[in-house]
Formats: structure tokens, C-alpha cells, sequence
């Protein structure tokens, strides 16, 4: 285990070195100009001038990718180009917000969608399984963002159960806070997970390992929850991590709705006020959590399924 | 099931249920998939009134019979907004992920047929965009276009089009093991010649299904995008965008980001059912 | 005497969306305690459904027992319930299956999944359990069974897990033991290693033993007693020496001929002409008429019953009771 973990770690130099590579394509290669994007199209050229001088964008084109892939390995991420602030200071302050609202989304969708899964799965073509078909339906076809919006206009404007904006000061303010934002992206989430369970579980009961334990005289819910639900926690878990990166993507629109502080409230910030070194951290910053998502769901893979490591 | 003895053919025992839930799904789907596309085609003779239409003695107001879905808050009526709105929604939606399918599938056969470094780079490069979630990626197309019409079709085309590179890429490799490859080959037929006529006919199929299912994701990119304000710029209406307007006044009047919402969740939903129903009708021992 | 295990006139259908299949049609067998009986014939014969049905394991849907009896102890399985069920399974009576690949958790230790069956059956704690796994994987012959009981099957070869599996089945101590092709899986030279295996533990153990197999050859020092099976139904049952001496039915004879022998020299084993029927085109009569050479008139329209006394029996109608009972005594 030891050895596949430092063996995974060492996998992940070249995947983040292709990311950022990514991240600097999109953003200097593309015929997107970041000096116009940012002065607007009628600066005058000294301004440019100096803006590019400013960010390295004279040099040439590897020496300014060595200078990026440096800065953002060591987590320099510079200054915010609008008001001066530094962006680490930034970052550190928004980003709890994005992962707490991540972490909570993902604990709604597994608490939900697992079970309900694994009753659509047992019961399958009965009224469980019905019930799941129409909410993942549901689920699949209703943008995050207007979920949202929904629960927004009933549970804070006409109920006034819960705050409208911010992310709220301390424990309890902050966990009131969390509750829309985190059941809007987790409902979303756990139709996915439901669906999800319920294909991996049929086929896992289809197995012959199963027809064995039922011959040893094995209940039938454990069956189901020990010997199936075990296998199938394997493509449950690596669907998961791929749901988790949609979940995570999805912070940047469910923040705006519920006004609620976070990255991606920086790097749409960045985008619109066109903070060129903003959005270039918050991308950065995105990338990482992305290699780092599936950093996780590899380990938890190999925590959960003893063949992994050997392979 | 290795031991089978005898079956008796018993017509009243074939029934497949799920072919006709199937056939429901499919008519529910094309008939919504069908309204979307006459409304964005007819919208200017269906809207009642004109979409940038402002009137401050109008604004905010609910629904009522001379404003189906009401007014926005700048008096604007929001049923012609939909109306309209279905245009940008559903031209993005639609020339996104057509563009990635033309692209993915021409980078997916060049990968399968000629395999070696081509196909480790192509297979690589849409590893990556693959291991980013769409909106991530759109984000980012954003970020270094800047916002807009155009920018919202290359995110989409460029978040989309690995999925199709890879339906193409492997359909591919089979059919080039095939023996008649071979023949053809021998007979001269170059390799464009042959994707078109042995490959392109094979994954006619999956492609339909893929690009159904996609539209359905690309329409919700495009909405999100346009949400956060980096898609369809104001006034133009689009529905993503009637949402992030109506965020500004959602006490007052929550009808303009209610309605456009309903709107993009039934174009969704209708592109999901008809994409599930050609699933099952073209492949029909998948169950998902 | 009481047997142990009777079945009679035990049916499976398989309820397909393309018709009723009828996997196994009317079969009957009776097996004595501690005694052993080798069900043999071709795949796709109803073998398989057939062991499944006996502990109540068939795939459904598609499957279902559709009529007949299986008596266990004098108990109906047919109509015991799911707690019965579970009581029987793994404790009175076990089973060994075709593919040891497929039949172990993959997810689970090879000790933690047999001393599961000592948990479930013997409230035992579980560091109990786990020492009687240990001990029952020494008894099928598993050199260190403390590191092969802690193991994962993956990391066992294929005759070490159908070991493994048999000390599942046999860690309890059944007193019915089916065993579904359990060597087929297998390459050769584990085959023969299994085999010796299962002679022991038929003495050892005390158990009655069902073996089910397509290979005449492995019953032939394996079981008492054997029944041969033809598209779904019993056709011969014999004790395994007079079988093997003075077959009954044509099949039979058949399946003999085919058999490679040390004997007889030939550059080509003859074969039975034609195929199983499929089974949707089911021939009327008896089953085996089409590639039958004693096919009369009568065959095509009737089928015929399983005819001689219990123990020796054969269903054709070109047998009398007279000749059966002239193979009987030229046998022993």
C-alpha cells in the first residue's frame, strides 16, 4: 500500500505539469490578447507596453511557461492587478468556502444516493426503482444553478428558514448558511450517485460470488450490503470522483446564486474585471483540486479493492 | 445459462415492457425536441411582444393574461424573452456540440487508423480535457476569449469533442482489424475512402445517441455560462442570462428567472428522454 | 430405508422474453445418506439448473421450479421458506460450483469468507471461526493454511481457490454435498489433484455426495450410483458398475462409445450423430429419437417413462422390462 501510494505520488509530478500546461495554453496561447482583455480594446500602446513588460508577457514564450509553472508550483500566485491585494491571502480565505461546500454536497449525495440506489437496485422495475428513474431524470435535466435559484425563492424568501447571502461568521451561522447551497449541489449529485449505484449493484448480484453466499445461507440484506455493496463500492467510488469534479465546478455557479463567498467567486470576479493574475490563480488553483480529486478517488480506490495494489 | 433443455414459443409470454416505455420516452422527447426547434425558428411570429421592448410602467410584474410569465424589471415581457431566448439557447446547444462531433470524429479516426504517435498524442491531449468538467473548461475558453456568442460554441465544442474522439477512435481500431479492410485496401480505396464508407456507417449509431445526450449537456453549459456572464451578453436574451437578471430583484419578482429556468430544464429533459430512447431502440441490451 | 435426498418429478422453466424454456422436465432421483451419485450428460442438458434447484439457488428470474418435489430429510424444499432456506444452505447441505474464479469475493480474505459459514451457522466469535477456517483448509490439503486463509483469491492459482472453496463447503460439516463440474475449470493436473481430493472426502466426511459432471470418466471411481441425463430429463439410472457394464439406453451407449479407452484401439472415437436439439425446436416422443438407430414408430409420438425398478432404470421404448432386468443380473 505504502508503495503504491509513493508510486501514485510520483504519477502525479508529470499530471500536473500537463495541467498547467493546459492552463498557460489556454491562457497565452489562445488568440486571446490577456493586455487588450485587460486595458480594453482602446489602450493606448505605451499602456500595453508596460502591462505586458509588468506580467513577463515580452518575453519569450518558454521562458514565460517556466516562470508560470514555477510561481504556481511554489503557490506565488503575485498580486490582484485591480487593488493590489495579494491573492495567497485571498485564496486562503475564499477557499475553505468552496471545499466546505464541496464536502458537504458530496456527504448529501453518498448519504442519499447510495441507499436509495442500492433500494432501486433490490427492487428494481418496483416503485424504489420507479421513484429513482424519474428523479435521476430530474436530476440529469435540472441545471444546478436554478435548483438553486428554486430553493432560494422557497426555503429563504417566502419560507425565511434559511439566510439568503454570504457564507455567515462561525460554526453555527456558517452551517445555516451551508444548507441551501450544499442540498441544492447535493440533490443534483446524489441522482447521479443513485443511478450509479443501482447499474453497479445489478451487476454485481449477477455475480456468481453472490449465488456462493446465498449457498452458504447469508441473509439477504447482507448480501446485499456486505458481499455486493462491497464490489460494487469500486466503480461507485471512481464515478464518484468524476461527479466530484462536476460538483466542484459547480461551487462557481451555486456561489454566485447564493452570493456566497469561494473561488469561483474569484475567478469569475477576475473574469469580468478582468484581473488577468486572478483568474490565473483561480484556474491554477481549480487545476490542482482536479489532480488532487483524482489523486483521492485512486487511493480510495486501492483502500477498497484488494487487486489494486498488486496490479 | 448454459443449460437450456426445450422452449416452448409462447407469443402471449413476449411482451418487453421496456420497449414500450421506450416508445413513450421517444415520442415524449422528439415531440419536445421538435417544439424546442419550431419556437426557435418561429419565435419572432410567436413572441407577443418584442423582446428588448423596455417599459418602467410595466416593470416586475407577475403573470397575467397580457404577460404570460410577466415582466422583468426592466418592464420587459419575459414569455417573449423565452421565446426568443430558445434561439441563442439552443443555437449554442446545437452548433457546439455538432462542431465537436465533426472535429472529435476526424481526430478519432486519424487516431485509430494510423495508431502510433498520432494516436498517443490526440489519445493524451483528450485524457486531459477529459479529466475537467466541462464548465471547468468553459470557464477557462472564458477566461482567455473573453465573454460572448463565440466563445460559448468554441468552450462547448472544446469541452465536448474528446467524448466523440473517443466513440470514433475505437470504433475505429475494430474496423480497421476487419478483413475486408484489408481487400479494400487492395483495391486501392485510400484511407479517407474507407473511414467514410466502413467506419462512419458503423458508428452512424452511437454518434446519434452521443450527440443527443451531449446537446442535452451542452444546452446546460451554455445556460451556465451565460449565468455567470460569460456567454450570451445583455440585452440579447438568453435564458441563462434571464436568470442572472432576475437575480438582481429576486424578492420583488422571481417570474423571469423561474420561467427561463423551467425552460432550459425542458429542453434538457427533452434531449436526455429522446438520447435515452435511441439508446434503448439502438442498443437495446445496454441498461443503464 | 428413508432417503436422505429424494426428488420426484422436478421441473425448471426458464421464463424468457422469448418463451418458456423447460430446463429440466420431470426429473427423479433418489440418493441414500453417505451415499454418492454422479448426475452426467452433455451442456445444456438441465444439470446444472437441476443441482441449483436442489438448494433453491436458481437464477431468478429467469428460473423457477414450476412442479415436482425435492425431499430433504423427509422436509419439501420446494415450498421451505427463506429462513429455512438459509438455515439448510451451508450447514446440511452445501455446494461446489463450476468456476472457482468467479465463485470467491473477490473483495473479502479466502479465511474471512469460510468462516463466514461458521458464523452464520455456529455462532461462533470470530477468532473462532477464523482458526476452524484455518483447520478446514489444512483438511483440503492447502499447504500453510494460515497465509491462504488471510490471502486474497486473486492472489491464490485456480486449484488452490477450488481447495478453498471446498473447505467452505465442507466447514460445516453437510451432510449433502453437490458438486457442479467441479474440475471443469480446471487444467488437467489439477483435475486429477480435485479429484483425489473428493474421493478422501467422500470417505472422510461422511457426506452423501451429488457429483455433476459431463465426463464419464471422472464418475466412474467417484460415485455409487449415477443418472444420466438427456435434454432436460433423467433418461438411465444405474449403479456406476452396471452402467458402465451393460448400458440401457441408446444415449448411453452412445456416450461409452465415445469414451477414449485404453483397450480398445481406434484411430477415431465414434461419435453420436446429430446434436442436442435446440431448445426451441424440442422433437415430439422421446428426445433422443432423431439420433436414435433404434427408433421406432412409437418414439416419435410418445415419450417414454423411466422403466425398470428403482436403482436401475432406463426410458426407452426398446427396452422391456424383461432386458433391463437381464442387464441387471449379466452386471452384478
Amino acid at each position: 500500500m505504502a508503495g503504491y501510494i509513493l508510486r501514485r505520488l510520483l504519477e502525479l509530478i508529470p499530471t500536473v505539469l500537463l495541467v498547467l500546461t493546459l492552463v498557460f495554453l489556454a491562457l497565452r496561447v489562445l488568440p486571446g490578447d490577456p493586455a487588450i482583455a485587460a486595458l480594453g480594446e482602446y489602450a493606448t500602446p505605451d499602456a500595453v507596453a508596460s502591462f505586458r513588460q509588468k506580467l513577463g508577457l515580452d518575453q519569450p514564450l518558454w521562458a514565460q511557461y517556466l516562470s508560470f509553472v514555477g510561481d504556481a508550483v511554489r503557490g506565488n500566485f503575485g498580486r490582484s492587478m485591480i487593488n493590489g491585494t495579494s491573492i495567497n491571502a485571498l485564496l486562503l480565505q475564499n477557499l475553505p468556502y468552496t471545499i466546505e461546500l464541496a464536502a458537504a454536497a458530496t456527504l448529501i449525495g453518498v448519504v442519499v444516493g447510495i441507499p436509495f440506489g442500492a433500494a432501486a437496485a433490490v427492487w428494481r422495475n418496483h416503485a424504489p426503482d420507479m421513484f429513482s428513474r424519474v428523479f435521476a431524470l430530474a436530476g440529469f435535466s435540472i441545471p444546478d444553478f436554478y435548483f438553486g435559484v428554486l430553493l432560494l425563492i422557497a426555503f429563504s424568501l417566502k419560507l425565511d428558514w434559511f439566510p439568503m447571502l454570504g457564507g455567515g461568521q462561525g460554526l453555527l451561522d456558517g452551517l445555516h448558511h451551508l444548507v441551501l447551497p450544499a442540498v441544492t449541489l447535493g440533490v443534483v449529485m446524489a441522482a447521479f450517485v443513485m443511478r450509479m449505484t443501482r447499474s453497479a449493484l445489478l451487476e454485481v448480484l449477477r455475480r456468481d460470488y453472490v449465488r456462493t453466499a446465498r449457498g452458504k445461507g447469508v441473509p439477504e440484506q447482507w448480501i446485499v450490503f456486505k458481499h455486493a455493496l462491497r464490489n460494487a463500492l469500486i466503480p461507485i467510488t471512481t464515478g464518484l470522483g468524476i461527479y466530484l469534479l462536476t460538483t466542484l465546478s459547480g461551487t462557481i455557479t451555486v456561489e454566485l446564486v447564493f452570493s456566497r463567498p469561494g473561488l469561483g467567486q474569484l475567478l469569475i470576479g477576475g473574469i469580468t474585471a478582468r484581473d488577468y493574475t486572478m483568474v490565473q490563480a483561480g484556474l491554477v488553483v481549480f487545476a490542482f483540486c482536479v489532480v488532487l480529486v483524482n489523486l483521492l478517488t485512486d487511493l480510495l480506490c486501492a483502500l477498497i479493492d484488494p487487486r489494486v495494489t498488486l496490479r | 445459462m448454459s443449460d437450456m433443455a426445450q422452449r416452448v414459443v409462447d407469443p402471449a409470454a413476449v411482451r418487453q415492457p421496456r420497449a414500450l416505455v421506450g416508445n413513450k420516452l421517444t415520442v415524449i422527447g422528439a415531440l419536445l425536441t421538435m417544439t424546442l426547434v419550431m419556437v426557435a425558428v418561429l419565435g419572432s411570429w410567436i413572441a407577443p411582444q418584442d423582446p428588448l421592448d423596455q417599459s418602467f410602467v410595466a416593470a416586475s410584474q407577475p403573470p397575467s393574461a397580457e404577460h404570460w410569465f410577466g415582466t422583468d424589471s426592466f418592464g420587459r415581457d419575459v414569455f417573449s424573452r423565452v421565446i426568443i431566448g430558445t434561439r441563442a439557447s439552443l443555437a449554442i446547444g446545437l452548433t457546439g456540440p455538432i462542431i465537436a462531433a465533426l472535429i472529435g470524429v476526424w481526430a478519432g479516426m486519424l487516431a485509430g487508423w494510423f495508431g502510433g504517435w498520432t494516436d498517443r498524442l490526440l489519445s493524451r491531449f483528450s485524457d486531459l480535457l477529459m479529466s475537467f468538467p466541462t464548465l471547468l473548461l468553459g470557464v477557462m475558453i472564458a477566461a482567455a476569449l473573453g465573454p460572448g456568442f463565440q466563445t460559448a460554441i468554441i468552450a462547448i465544442a472544446i469541452a465536448l469533442f474528446p467524448r466523440f474522439l473517443r466513440l470514433a477512435r475505437s470504433a475505429t481500431q475494430v474496423v480497421r482489424r476487419e478483413p475486408f479492410i484489408d481487400a479494400s485496401i487492395a483495391a486501392g480505396r485510400g484511407p479517407v475512402g474507407i473511414m467514410l464508407r466502413h467506419v462512419a456507417p458503423n458508428i452512424a449509431g452511437s454518434l446519434i445517441v452521443a450527440l443527443s445526450l451531449w446537446i442535452a449537456t451542452a444546452i446546460r453549459l451554455e445556460a451556465a455560462l451565460s449565468f455567470l456572464g460569460l456567454g450570451t451578453q445583455p440585452p440579447a436574451p438568453s435564458w441563462g442570462n434571464m436568470i442572472r437578471d432576475g437575480m438582481g430583484d429576486l424578492v420583488g419578482d422571481p417570474w423571469p428567472a423561474a420561467f427561463a429556468g423551467a425552460a432550459i430544464t425542458l429542453a434538457v429533459l427533452g434531449f436526455n428522454m429522446l438520447g435515452d430512447a435511441l439508446r434503448d431502440m439502438l442498443d437495446p441490451e445496454l441498461d443503464t | 430405508m428413508n432417503a436422505l435426498l429424494e426428488v420426484e418429478d422436478l421441473s425448471v422453466h426458464l421464463f424468457t422474453p422469448r418463451g418458456v424454456v423447460r430446463a429440466v422436465d420431470g426429473v427423479s432421483f433418489r440418493l441414500e445418506a453417505g451415499q454418492s451419485l454422479g448426475i452426467v450428460g452433455e451442456s445444456g442438458c438441465g444439470k446444472t439448473m437441476t443441482a441449483l434447484a436442489l438448494m433453491r439457488l436458481l437464477p431468478s428470474p429467469p428460473a423457477r421450479i414450476v412442479g415436482g418435489h425435492i425431499r430433504f430429510n423427509g422436509e419439501d424444499i420446494v415450498d421451505a421458506t427463506d429462513a429455512r432456506l438459509r438455515q439448510l444452505r451451508g450447514s446440511a447441505m452445501a455446494m461446489i460450483y463450476q468456476d472457482p474464479m468467479t465463485t470467491l469475493n473477490p473483495v473479502f480474505s479466502v479465511g474471512e469468507q469460510i468462516a463466514e459459514v461458521v458464523r452464520l451457522h455456529e455462532h461462533a466469535t470470530p477468532q473462532a471461526a477464523f482458526a476452524r477456517a484455518v483447520e478446514a483448509l489444512h483438511q483440503v490439503g492447502i499447504p500453510e493454511p494460515d497465509r491462504c486463509a488471510r490471502a486474497y483469491p486473486h492472489q491464490l492459482s485456480g486449484g488452490m481457490r477450488q481447495r478453498a472453496v471446498i473447505a467452505m463447503a465442507l466447514v460445516c460439516r453437510p451432510r449433502l454435498l453437490i458438486a457442479d463440474e467441479p474440475t471443469t475449470a480446471l487444467d488437467v493436473t489439477i483435475q486429477a489433484q480435485i479429484l483425489d481430493l473428493m474421493r478422501v472426502l467422500r470417505d472422510e466426511s461422511g457426506a452423501a455426495i451429488i457429483l455433476i459432471t459431463h465426463d464419464l470418466g471422472v464418475v466412474a471411481d467417484l460415485v455409487d450410483d449415477v443418472a444420466v441425463m438427456y435434454a432436460g430429463s433423467v433418461v438411465e439410472c444405474a449403479p456406476v458398475a452396471d452402467l458402465f457394464a451393460a448400458p440401457a439406453h441408446p444415449y448411453t451407449q452412445g456416450l461409452l462409445r465415445a469414451m477414449p479407452s485404453l483397450e480398445r484401439k481406434l484411430h477415431r472415437l465414434p461419435t453420436i450423430e446429430g446434436t442436442v436439439p435446440s431448445p426451441a425446436a424440442m422433437p415430439p416422443g422421446c428426445r433422443f429419437h432423431p439420433r436414435c438407430d433404434l427408433a421406432r414408430t412409437i418414439c416419435r409420438d410418445h415419450r417414454p417413462p423411466l422403466l425398470g425398478m428403482p436403482g436401475r432404470s432406463a426410458a426407452c421404448w426398446a427396452l422391456t422390462e424383461f432386458e433391463l432386468s437381464i442387464a441387471h443380473v449379466t452386471a452384478a
